[in-house]
């Protein structure tokens, strides 16, 4: 990790949607000026979050790819449990809209629930520099 | 007596200078823009869907969509296509090509960088490809085989001399 000094976004979404992330990755970059961090799978995410020394915000979908089954609840957990992972804002940005989910992201603590199918890239963008900074 | 139609035009010679600016202009018009309307056709079926395409310094054409989706279907069985990408009052540029899937790894992560890019030139722009998720991605490559450049700029009824300049390929 090379740009660890920056104010920085790790994202993470489903593997399958690698051109889904670079895209919010541009926008955010061109739009907000933020740098973001793109991870594919559970253990991806994981390495990324220990080698950043700061993080700002975490963006994680709950369907994520992943060996053992771990769902983006299990790395929202395992992140809040460290200093830096408390610090940062945590996001969920999911295809999941069952009430039971939005209520267990609420107790872990997470800071926004947004579901694909009710966002635009452009709401979603907004809301994040509100959340965020 | 009444002229045929089409002999209006007088044919030009074009000068080499003038050929380098309007293919310079259309280079500049392709990467200013970034949808196309990309044609392609199988058992004389043919279909017509926009595609968010990005380009590179040969003039390869590229995009991104889903696995089975009725373009990739069609250019798997039948890798002929036919596309035009145009602005009223600017430019029209309309091809022929053959499609190719890419396979190498590099390739495809430069074209889903540049694709990004593409799809994020208009903050308001959201691409068709993400409202129904449908899988696995692939890239495929269009070389042209041929290619001319429509000016759209000028708004007189007739013109003199043909508006089409054909792109030497």
């Amino acid at each position: 990790m090379s740009d660890n000094n920056l104010k920085s976004i790790l994202i993470l979404l489903n593997d399958v949607d690698l051109v889904l992330l670079n895209v919010m990755k541009t926008k955010f970059k061109k739009e907000n000026g933020w740098e973001s961090h793109i991870a594919t799978s559970y253990n991806d995410a994981v390495k990324a979050f220990e080698a950043f020394e700061h993080i700002d915000g975490v963006l994680t979908e709950i369907i994520i790819n992943d060996a053992s089954g771990r769902t983006g609840f299990d790395f929202i957990e395992e992140i809040q449990s460290t200093k830096k992972g408390a610090d940062a804002k945590v996001v969920v940005f999911t295809d999941l809209g069952l009430e039971e989910d939005k209520e267990r992201a609420k107790a872990l603590g997470v800071d926004h629930y947004f579901i694909k199918s009710r966002i635009t890239l452009n709401e979603l963008s907004q809301e994040l520099k509100k959340i965020i900074q | 007596m009444i002229p045929k139609a089409g002999t209006i035009l007088k044919s030009h010679h074009m000068d080499d200078a003038t050929y380098k600016e309007i293919k310079n202009d259309m280079i500049t018009f392709l990467k200013e823009k970034f949808v196309m309307d990309l044609a392609t056709c199988v058992d004389n079926k043919p279909a017509v869907a926009p595609v968010v395409y990005v380009i590179d310094e040969d003039l390869q054409f590229y995009f991104v969509t889903y696995t089975n989706t009725l373009k990739s279907n069609n250019l798997i069985k039948n890798p002929q296509c036919s596309f035009v990408i145009w602005e009223f009052l600017k430019m029209s540029v309309q091809a022929s090509g053959v499609a190719s899937v890419v396979e190498d790894e590099a390739k495809k992560e430069w074209v889903i960088e540049a694709f990004a890019d593409a799809a994020t030139k208009d903050p308001n722009f959201w691409a068709p490809i993400f409202r129904i998720k449908r899988g696995d991605y692939m890239v495929f490559q269009i070389k042209p085989t041929w290619m001319r450049v429509l000016d759209l700029t000028h708004s007189t009824v007739r013109q003199i001399k043909s508006p089409f300049t054909e792109i030497k390929m």
